[in-house]
């Protein structure tokens, strides 16, 4: 609070106070009272006046003053109900009785939300539960009857089922994972495995090499990483899938390539944000614009590194950096919280 | 001929499954009344039991549970849950395997030979006068025998586990890339090729049929 703009708030005073003092002065002259003494009198009264203000703008100024300090440092500005202090002047605790009032409205207002939220992935997390019998008991009956072509929709089905349990699960990653010291061969393993029929039925060679190495991350959420960027090479026309590994001084890199249609220059630097498309969506259709979208959130969430280098009609690589931190070496297979 | 009790509450998945693995050469039996499950299962005295969790009348955890206070009998538990924590649970109370719904036949096929393996010796398949010793990994016909690669032996054991069906090449390449080798076209055919060359000399000389367009049979 500055002084100026603490006088305009006092400006009637201060009128109020000047034309008290002029006409007091021009009673006293019209009394025929001496020049000095009409002019003397009423400068004592706004002398007086002027540092009746004083006390009240220094208790005013600190108030706010800290306040402000208090909001500034705050990382979640919310919290200033929390914080503020009992003024000494009536406004103030006006203030703060607002404030308290208003964030405990909201904070009631936030949790309804959160539970309404926290039911919904519930009831997804249950559905895609109860989804996948039915699911299963398909992909039996046409394993049984032969219906390959049946079959392959069925899996389908399932991978967007399994993107929507992952899409729910991917808000509260911290409360479902373990950082374990993973084989990255079996990693990559397990994702072929499951994919085998799709990629064999596609007739998509793949090639793994040099995988023989131990990072840490969570193998569940790699694994959905993983099958979305299979998802992604299948779906955008390759025939050679290649992963290979390296490993650095403090890293290992997981190199995904395949020789598909490639992402123009202009759309590369999007390819991570929810809901983008861009040309190849346009042409080849059925992108939701989640895929790398969810395997940018949740790498972020466990601490790895993923990029994406691409030409147009070449094929896309796609880099996955597991840093190897010597720190969690004395903490081999202990979980994390 | 191993016999699979199946505890599914789901009737396609039950009826399916016991179809498929009827068709694999099991003699498969399925409970249809939960509400005395483990006492059914221990009367039953199957080889292996595929357990599913969400089960009425007791969960799955419990049957396991009680199964393994009074029967050695492998159990592989057979659930939609796809959590750690779900598999950490299913060890803990003695299954000797975890799949997760929906499963890939050849996959499960393959959790179950290796499961019943474990805990019988691995099995000999014959048809006619070849028999495939699946643990040597070496086939016979009639006096003279050869000794297969892991390729091989793998596809080998599917010809003779489908008892004269036919084997579709894309089922070949997804029983080698079960096992982690994740072979192309030409390389099945190198393997198929130099399987044909050992039968031969042994004398299965037309050991393995050619179906154009369809893929393979004894």
């Amino acid at each position: 609070m500055r002084l100026s703009d603490y006088l305009r708030d006092k400006a009637f005073f201060v009128a109020w106070s000047v034309a008290v003092a002029g006409f007091s002065a021009f009673l006293l002259y019209m009394v025929d009272a001496n020049v000095y003494f009409a002019l003397f009198v009423p400068c004592v009264y706004l002398v007086g006046a002027a540092l009746s203000l004083v006390p009240e703008f220094v208790r005013k100024r600190s108030y706010y003053r800290e306040l402000r300090s208090t909001l500034d440092g705050l990382d979640k500005k919310y919290l200033l109900s929390e914080l503020v202090e009992v003024a000494s002047f009536a406004e103030g605790n006006i203030l703060r009785e607002t404030l308290k009032t208003v964030s405990k409205a909201m904070n009631d207002e936030i949790s309804r939300h959160s539970a309404a939220s926290a039911a919904y992935r519930e009831y997804i997390e249950l559905w895609v539960h109860e989804i996948k019998t039915p699911i299963a008991g398909g992909k039996l009956l046409c394993e049984n009857t032969r219906n390959a072509r049946l079959s392959a929709e069925l899996e389908k089905i399932d991978k967007l089922v399994e993107q929507a349990l992952f899409y729910a699960r991917s808000n509260n990653v911290e409360k479902d994972y373990i950082i374990k010291r993973v084989d990255l061969s079996e990693l990559v393993s397990g994702v072929l495995r499951k994919n085998a029929p799709d990629l064999i039925e596609r007739k998509i060679s793949v090639e793994t090499a040099e995988l023989a190495h131990m990072v840490l991350t969570d193998g569940k959420w790699t694994d959905f990483i993983l099958q979305q960027l299979i998802d992604n090479a299948v779906k955008y026309g390759c025939s050679r899938l290649r992963f290979y590994g390296e490993r650095s001084a403090n890293s290992v890199t997981l190199s995904v390539r395949d020789n598909g249609a490639g992402i123009p220059a202009q759309d590369l630097r999007r390819v991570f944000d929810k809901g983008f498309t861009g040309e190849n969506g346009r042409r080849f259709g059925r992108s939701t614009g989640l895929g790398l979208y969810l395997c940018k959130k949740l790498c972020v969430k466990l601490g790895l590194d993923i990029s994406v280098e691409s030409r147009a009609g070449e094929g896309t690589t796609v880099k996955i950096v597991f840093p190897r931190s010597e720190m969690y070496e004395p903490y081999k297979n202990v979980s994390l919280p | 001929m191993r016999s699979i009790l199946i505890i599914e509450d789901d009737r396609t998945i039950r009826e399916e499954l016991k179809f498929l693995l009827e068709k694999y050469g099991y003699a498969v039996s399925a409970a249809e009344d939960f509400g005395d499950i483990v006492t059914f299962a221990l009367a039953e005295n199957p080889n292996l039991i595929l357990l599913d969790i969400n089960l009425p009348f007791y969960d799955g955890y419990y049957v396991c549970r009680e199964l393994r206070k009074r029967t050695k009998t492998p159990i592989i538990v057979v659930t939609s849950r796809s959590g750690d924590i779900d598999e950490l649970m299913s060890m803990n109370l003695g299954a000797d395997d975890f799949v997760t719904k929906p499963y890939n036949t050849q996959i499960l096929l393959a959790r179950i030979e290796a499961v019943l393996n474990r805990a019988f010796g691995a099995a000999t398949l014959r048809h006619g006068e070849l028999v495939l010793d699946v643990a040597r990994s070496a086939v016979t016909f009639g006096q003279r025998g050869v000794e297969l690669t892991k390729n091989e032996l793998k596809i080998m054991r599917l010809l003779l586990m489908s008892g004269g069906a036919i084997v579709s090449r894309d089922e070949m390449m997804n029983e080698l890339w079960q096992s982690n080798e994740f072979v192309d076209d030409n390389t099945l055919t190198v393997n198929i090729n130099r399987l044909r060359k050992k039968l031969a000399d042994i004398g299965a000389a037309d050991g393995i049929k050619t179906k154009r367009g369809q893929g393979y049979s004894l």
